[in-house]
């Protein structure tokens, strides 16, 4: 708990289009992924590479991390987690989600290949949101999905799974 | 090519389905093939009925009854009373059900030789019944696995114009009665017995004394606005191997010394959390409720002495947050009996003298990892604001594992806000320097409209943003 030290360490991370991006370690270390290979190889100043993520959206990422670099560790307790249906996002990570969503789905396979698991949950949560209350047609538009199901097999699903559906 | 959902791998759209209800489910899957693929056990894993939901109830029953693996799959079940907004369409009050009980009873006893002409005999029974309570109490019977079961009953019936709440779907008391009536039945096939969250909210209505005994592996119950002492009405009848971890009441109207006998259960003392809040206490309100009153007919020797059976029974707290006040000699034993807690909430010590020297040893609490004292006078948070304060508190965080530390003000006498702005400036001060060395400070307090004004004011000019 003492006073932080002077001058905070850096780490470069190297993305898939071969940008380079110095960023504090303690941000980075937001990422599990990153956490753990710093802890294997040691921190010899190289760059790591980051092979599955590119530029705008690490920036992005760590754009969120920084903001989040202060929160305790995510609790274990994942079943009572998953379990609970509250889609509540906390107001800056709101406006650090409304992108185009091109970009909110990279953001959320880049928590999930980094291993940022609240940074997953936002993200998968303002997908849920986008998804609550519509019609299977709103739904498709909204993410610009193609209706393949002919309008019997959609009948058929409907039918068997009557009970799920709104009243 | 950009980026879509249906680039993601399935286990990230499950992920997202997580935090959907099982219409919003199926409204996905239904969308396409790629997503139809996705895995549909998810629909089954949460499931919510009303009351009005009657024939989606038993549209699912008889899904289940036809395919009975699939109830295997469920693991959450809401059973709400609300959805009625007038009296003519509500139900009637439910009564114990000679019928219901029989018929529950021969599901439990057989369900491990479902067959089809059991199937179609109970679907010309139920349509007979047809009562919500006897789809909802085949449904959990059906339900192995089931590890949640939230009886959600909010105010909304009653305020919409029901005067006294609509009989309950009495699920639990439906098969508490069944054991009662056919002890040995229950050992076949045990409804339940997985189960680990109860959660019950103003089930005002609820009469049946219920018994933990049939929930041998629970572990979380949490009840609101429900008289509690049904639920332990013989503790010799509970199983020993209930061993709950976490137990929330709020709004429980409970005597002291009940709730001291409950507490005090064998199967109360392996509980790492124990919250106990009234109406109004987690809000500044209540603390000054609590601050005056304390917890609803509870005298101050009655809260010490409630205290002190949690200090006795239950060794292993991690968590605690109590409505009541609380006294120095604790706080400077630093709760040694409870060698685990990390999470206390409780009223700021009510025998502080007026000497603020003696502030900080009120709280020098090494072992804490998150304190909210409710009740907290005026002269604490005026001291806080002086260099002498803030010395002491700053120096106390830096050797302490605390990371968050609130203090709730009571509404005082006058509408004011406790604190002058330039203490406030100070507070926010303080709250910035704890911020960098990772403690959260927060001080809340009763604000009136025209503070709020004020307040917004501030923010908007960058100088608050307590």
């Amino acid at each position: 708990m003492a006073a932080t030290a002077s001058e905070p360490k850096k780490v470069t991370l190297t993305t898939s289009d071969n940008a380079d991006i110095s960023v504090e370690r303690e941000v980075a270390e937001r990422s599990i992924l990153i956490k753990n290979l710093l802890e294997d190889i040691g921190d010899n100043g190289d760059a790591i590479p980051i092979p599955n993520v590119n530029e705008a959206v690490m920036k992005k990422v760590l754009e969120w991390c920084e903001q989040h670099r202060k929160d305790p560790p995510a609790s274990q307790d994942d079943d009572a987690d998953s379990r609970k249906k509250s889609t509540d996002i906390d107001e800056w990570d709101q406006k650090f989600m409304q992108v185009d969503q091109e970009m909110l789905f990279e953001i959320i396979l880049a928590a999930n290949y980094l291993d940022i698991k609240a940074l997953l949950d936002v993200g998968c949560k303002t997908v849920a949101n986008m998804i609550k209350g519509k019609s299977p047609d709103e739904i498709r538009k909204t993410f610009n999905i193609q209706n393949d199901f002919t309008p019997e097999e959609e009948d058929q699903i409907r039918r068997e799974n009557e009970w799920a559906e709104d009243r | 090519m950009s980026t879509s959902i249906l680039d993601l791998p399935n286990e990230l759209i499950d992920l997202i389905l997580k935090a959907v209800d099982c219409h919003d489910i199926l409204a996905t899957l239904l969308t396409c093939k790629t997503l139809y693929r996705v895995d549909k056990s998810l629909l089954y894993r949460n499931v919510a009925f009303a009351q009005s939901d009657k024939r989606r109830a038993r549209s699912f029953l008889v899904k289940l009854l036809r395919k009975p693996q699939l109830a295997g799959l469920i693991q959450n079940i809401t059973i709400g009373g609300c959805g009625y907004r007038n009296k003519t369409n509500a139900p009637n009050p439910f009564t114990p059900d000679n019928k219901i009980i029989h018929l529950v009873g021969r599901v439990i006893a057989r369900s491990n030789l479902l067959s089809f002409c059991l199937f179609s005999e109970w679907i010309h029974q139920l349509v007979e019944v047809s009562s919500f309570q006897a789809i909802m109490a085949l449904i959990v019977t059906l339900a192995t696995d089931v590890r949640s079961v939230t009886l959600d009953f909010t105010m909304r019936n009653v305020y919409n114009g029901i005067r006294t709440p609509p009989g309950l779907p009495n699920v639990i008391g439906v098969l508490g009665a069944f054991r009662s009536r056919y002890p040995r039945t229950i050992g076949l096939a045990r409804p339940f017995h997985k189960l680990k969250e109860l959660n019950i909210s103003n089930s005002r209505g609820w009469r049946d004394p219920v018994t933990l005994n049939i929930l041998p592996s629970l572990e979380t119950l949490a009840l609101c606005c429900y008289r509690i002492e049904q639920f332990f009405l013989k503790p010799s009848a509970i199983q020993p191997t209930a061993k709950l971890t976490t137990l929330k009441l709020h709004s429980c109207k409970i005597e002291s010394k009940i709730l001291c006998n409950i507490l005090s259960m064998d199967c109360m003392s392996t509980l790492h959390t124990l919250e106990i809040t009234d109406r109004k206490s987690h809000d500044v309100y209540g603390s000054y409720w609590a601050y005056n009153n304390g917890l609803p007919g509870m005298s101050p020797y009655q809260h010490m002495h409630l205290l002190s059976t949690i200090l006795q029974y239950q060794p292993l707290l991690e968590r605690l947050h109590l409505g009541t006040s609380c006294t120095r000699t604790l706080f400077s034993d630093r709760f040694t009996t409870l060698p685990k807690l990390k999470d206390l909430q409780i009223g700021f010590p009510n025998d502080h003298d007026e000497d603020t020297r003696k502030y900080p040893e009120l709280i020098v609490t090494p072992i804490f990892e998150s304190l909210h004292l409710s009740t907290v006078p005026k002269k604490y948070l005026e001291y806080l604001s002086s260099t002498e304060g803030s010395e002491a508190l700053t120096s106390m965080v830096a050797n302490s594992y605390l990371k968050h530390f609130q203090l709730d003000n009571p509404l005082e006498d006058t509408q004011d806000w406790p604190c002058s702005l330039e203490q406030l400036g100070e507070l926010q001060r303080l709250s910035m320097r704890l911020g960098e060395m990772g403690c959260l400070f927060k001080v809340t307090g009763w604000v009136g409209p025209d503070q709020k004004r004020l307040f917004a004011k501030l923010k908007r000019e960058g100088l608050l943003s307590l």
